[in-house]
């Protein structure tokens, strides 16, 4: 009896074998140029190009979100075409498209097999703190200190986050886009508002809010559904003008207390604004559908950032001339919300020297003042350590070039939004969830609260 | 006549149960194909109206913006090529547990069925690991592996169930006639399990061609992305457009479909002849 | 010497199956088991905690205890209505009535689609806006009806059970197979004796599928325990954790890197599996030949 299990195993382990000699075979003749894909002992992804032969081209197979119908694409692509084309016959990076909520758990599988790509753009927050720890992020600061212009252009709280025990394992930022408020131009006018968003009060904006209400509008376009975007920024402006809260928005660490009066009284705005300003359909709602709102006239206000600007001249997404009704304006109070104190691109170390030169030379070619003000016309923001912000403010759209002035005017602080001073679990999943209850009223305001700051305390370290 | 009288209710029941099981089947996935007909505007005032026109102008727009044909071809080679290895290799082991004692035998069937109860994403990452050690990440091979293993538990089961019910009378004229081993699995079992063979490979080619998760993690560029991973593309890509967004569930559940109606042929002869044989 | 060959055999033909439960079930089993008694992100080396995770799975706040209601309630609609009408269509399909194929043929189609296509479908299907069912019950005359099904409670615990509710193909086709391979001899001879038609399908075909019917109600409370896409992809375990599962806790626990406390919700999914199948089996008294 003992030797049949005996020969079943032989015999499963001679199966394995054929197993992994078909794998070897197949895999030598269905990928030529893929250089991730040739499997390598040392396990780290082999270039096709080594350093000994430097004639030959280096390839960089790079997995990311900004690609196919993302918004990103738009820009993030044919930048990529310019990288090419400025290092034709010497680099070359190619894009393989990820969907965005799949992008970081990509990474960390990645990760876990020691595959990871020679380019990553930031990742979980525990997931980058812990690779540092392990030393496993290529240190920028050698490279970046033979490079003094690139360094001027950063911005300095974003560089003195980066900036770990004299390391600078992430690329700095260079560009902040803080997100507002877009409202539709033609119905504030029917409603009577003149006074532009930023200089309200929370209370001024209520009453702009039962002012559209009686002009036959829905005031907000807000969602529970997934992490619930629009409403959690909308929310993180009023928590800015509590006393307390601009502090703990700019704090590096994160927050996992909520049941402070200045928390309780953001979820009790929150309610009231699910309850009275938005239509019954922003329960469950996911970002597609707040946005589909706001595109199609069904809503006066939605909180979001600049990236979102050309959604308004897509004739696929809004009807035509919709661009021409559109304005956009910081949060009441003069709120500007933008985490410049973010991970941002990163290189994993191990990589060989012509797969890093290559790596190194799209962070810089990102960085120089022609692609940064591209990418400012495109997508919005501001580069405050850039000169001749003028002519970005000239080419880009005039939604966005609106915006800019008056953000020089109007900004009174500039904070992180609620989502990124929490942890994880909050931000993607419970708050999302427990929305669903507040904006139906099954949980008070120190309810939700309460079951919020349990389940941030769960996984707490 | 009387008979038919009593039957009346009977047939009433069962029609009805019929067209309730057709209605429930059928009605979501016509409402789909339906509305990639209908404009947005018609899609959000009434989702039950008729579209006015027969447009397949959106069907060459999504088909121009993502590439389905090579999704289809890659999702068919791999849960084929799954498929037929599955069939083969789990039904070696039915006929031994359907057919056959040795000591541990049911420890062993009942090890290999709990495996049902392991969810996919808890054995994620060793998995992950095996076909990265084997090389076989981002190939279409590693894929055929990892499906092949999916079916395991259920194929077992029905196999196991198929073989048993085969009288052992055929086994002992066949012994007599002095058969080997081999040929009395391939000449006179195999052929009886057929039903249970094609309704095991039926269900096995349907998992693995609407798998997901490991379809996500296991590939990395377009070259080997398969049909379900296409739809996690289509909330964002779609989002604002659901003409196109239903157009687009259209084109990943149709292939299916039309796979299924092909093979459904076969599964229908197989089990009314496996009946005739009983 | 002849029986040395046959056992030869026997294990050759196990082999492979023994190499693929091996590589992708025990080894992955193991890991999951051996490391949901350890505290690990997945990244670090895992750190032995005995059954802290166990304890922070289970007692930590109600989610737990949710889970397991969803889950038993879950597992009765499955083994009760789910696998009561599986078995009734397959009955009423041996009849082969008019149309019979086409049912069958289309019945099996919801199942060749992918369960994230399924799940938009229904999330489409569901919608308060232009989605079918609400717009349904306004033009009946509710012209005020709003109910957002998968994010408010009662009504998401439902609305995720019809997801699955009918779709019992399986369980029909395991059926019918075993009603097809009834011996035409036994049904004759008891019509001979005459028996009516209820009682032939009462106290012949009913008996005779019982082995099929434990098969179905495995194979559908086991999905139960093991179902990730139909809460995940719809409600996400909400309106706050009202239709939770344990599922969900794993998937909680390693996207917050918690591995060993997803492993130890893994476990627990093992043991009520294992748990379900002896019920099961000794309920039906399996693997018993029954004719």
């Amino acid at each position: 009896m003992k030797k049949s299990y005996k020969i079943a195993s032989v015999l499963s382990l001679c199966f394995l074998l054929i197993l992994t000699a078909c794998g070897g075979n197949k895999n030598n003749s269905g990928s030529q140029s893929s250089p991730s894909a040739t499997p390598s002992a040392s396990g780290s992804a082999s270039p096709s190009a080594s350093a000994s032969t430097p004639a030959e081209k280096v390839v960089l197979k790079i997995p990311h979100y900004k690609a196919g119908a993302n918004v990103g694409a738009k820009f993030f692509l044919p930048q990529i075409d310019r990288f090419n084309k400025k290092y034709e016959g010497q680099y070359e990076i190619q894009i393989e498209e990820v969907p965005d909520d799949k992008y970081r758990d990509k990474i960390k599988l990645l990760w876990q097999q020691k595959k990871l790509p020679a380019l990553v753009e930031s990742g979980d927050r525990e997931f980058i703190e812990q690779l540092i720890k392990n030393g496993e992020i290529y240190d920028l600061k050698p490279w970046l200190d033979t490079k003094p212009d690139l360094q001027k252009v950063f911005i300095e709280d974003s560089v003195k986050f980066n900036t770990q025990d004299g390391h600078i394992y992430t690329m700095p930022l260079a560009v902040t886009r803080p997100t507002g408020i877009y409202f539709n131009k033609e119905m504030f006018q029917k409603a009577g508002i003149t006074k532009p968003i930023s200089q309200m009060t929370f209370e001024e904006f209520d009453q702009a809010c039962e002012a559209l209400k009686k002009a036959g509008f829905t005031p907000l376009s807000l969602m529970t559904g997934e992490n619930g975007w629009t409403t959690m920024l909308l929310g993180t402006a009023f928590l800015a003008g509590q006393p307390g809260g601009a502090d703990v928005l700019k704090d590096t660490a994160i927050t996992y207390d909520y049941t402070s009066p200045m928390w309780v009284s953001t979820f009790t705005e929150i309610q009231k604004w699910l309850q009275k300003y938005s239509s019954p359909n922003a329960i469950g709602a996911k970002y597609a559908d707040a946005a589909n709102a706001f595109l199609n006239e069904k809503a006066a206000m939605i909180a979001n950032g600049p990236w979102m600007v050309g959604d308004f001249s897509d004739t696929t997404k809004a009807p035509a001339g919709f661009d021409q009704k559109v304005g956009f304006s910081l949060s009441p109070g003069g709120v500007g919300i933008d985490n410049v104190q973010g991970y941002s691109w990163w290189i994993p170390n191990g990589l060989s020297q012509g797969e890093t030169d290559a790596a190194l030379a799209f962070m810089e070619f990102r960085m120089t003042p022609e692609e940064l003000k591209q990418w400012m016309i495109a997508e919005g923001g501001f580069a405050p350590n850039l000169p001749a912000s003028d002519e970005v403010n000239s080419k880009v759209s005039p939604i966005l070039g609106e915006f800019n002035k008056q953000s020089t005017t109007d900004l009174k602080v500039l904070v992180k939004a609620m989502q990124d001073v929490w942890p994880n679990q909050i931000g993607q999943s419970e708050f999302g969830r427990y929305l669903a209850l507040l904006a139906k009223g099954s949980v008070t305001p120190e309810q939700f609260a309460k079951q919020l700051t349990q389940k941030a305390q769960q996984f707490k370290k | 006549m009387k008979v038919r009288v009593r039957e009346i209710p009977e047939r009433i029941f069962s029609y009805g149960v019929m067209l309730f099981t057709f209605l429930i089947s059928i009605f979501p996935l016509v409402w789909v194909v339906v509305s990639s007909f209908k404009t947005n505007k018609e899609i959000l005032s009434n989702p039950f109206s008729i579209p006015k026109t027969l447009d397949f102008q959106v069907y060459s727009d999504v088909f121009t913006q993502y590439n389905f044909l090579s999704y289809f071809k890659n999702s068919l080679i791999v849960a084929v090529t799954a498929t037929l290895i599955a069939v083969f290799i789990y039904s070696l082991a039915g006929y031994i547990f359907g057919k056959f004692d040795f000591r541990g035998k049911n420890f062993l069937f009942v090890l290999c069925t709990i495996t049902l109860l392991v969810p996919g994403y808890s054995r994620a990452q060793p998995i992950f690991a095996l076909i990265n050690k084997l090389g076989l990440y981002n190939t279409k091979t590693g894929l055929i592996l990892v499906y092949t293993s999916f079916g395991m538990a259920l194929a077992l089961f029905i196999l196991r169930l198929s073989f048993a019910s085969i009288p052992r009378d055929f086994d002992e004229a066949a012994i007599i006639d002095g058969a080997g081993f081999w040929r009395i699995f391939w000449n006179v079992n195999l052929p009886l399990a057929k039903s249970g063979m094609v309704t095991a490979g039926v269900l096995m080619f349907i998992q693995a061609w609407n798998e997901y998760f490991y379809a996500l993690v296991l590939t990395a560029d377009e070259a080997n992305r398969t049909l379900p991973v296409a739809v996690q593309f289509f909330n964002e890509a779609f989002s604002y457009n659901y003409t196109r967004l239903f157009a687009a569930l259209t084109l990943v559940i149709l292939p299916g479909i039309i796979i299924y109606l092909l093979v459904q042929e076969q599964v229908q002869n197989s089990v009314a002849s496996s009946g005739v044989k009983g | 010497m002849k029986n040395k060959w046959v056992k030869l055999w026997i294990a050759a033909f196990l082999a492979p199956t023994i190499a693929v439960l091996c590589l992708f079930y025990l080894i992955p089993i193991l890991t999951v088991l051996v490391t949901g008694f350890t505290d690990w992100n997945g990244m670090s080396k895992p750190v032995f905690v005995g059954f802290d995770n166990y304890v922070k799975l289970i007692s930590y706040d109600n989610t737990f205890l949710i889970s397991m209601k969803n889950l038993f309630l879950w597992s009765l609609i499955a083994a009760t209505a789910h696998v009561g009408f599986g078995t009734l269509v397959a009955f009423v399909l041996y009849k082969k009535r008019f149309g019979w194929r086409l049912v069958r043929g289309a019945f099996m189609i919801p199942m060749v689609i992918s369960s994230a296509a399924w799940a938009m479908i229904y999330n489409l299907i569901f919608n308060d806006e232009y989605g079918l069912i609400n717009n349904g019950v306004r033009k009946l005359g509710f012209g005020n009806f709003h109910v957002s099904w998968f994010y408010e409670s009662p009504a998401a615990f439902f609305a995720i059970t019809l997801t699955w509710l009918f779709y019992a193909v399986y369980v029909t086709l395991i059926v019918y197979n075993d009603l097809m391979a009834i011996p035409k001899e036994v049904h004759e001879a008891a019509l001979l004796d005459g028996a009516s038609e209820w009682q032939v399908t009462r106290f012949i075909n009913i008996p005779l599928v019982k082995n099929a019917i434990a098969t179905g109600i495995i194979l559908s409370v086991t999905a139960r325990i093991a179902g990730f896409e139909e809460v995940a992809l719809t409600s996400r375990g909400g309106p706050g954790n009202d239709t939770y599962n344990i599922t969900l806790m794993l998937y909680d626990g390693i996207v917050n890197y918690q591995h060993g406390y997803a492993n130890s919700a893994a476990t627990i999914m093992i043991l009520l599996g294992m748990l379900v199948m002896v019920i099961i089996n000794r309920a039906f008294k399996m693997n018993e030949r029954t004719y």
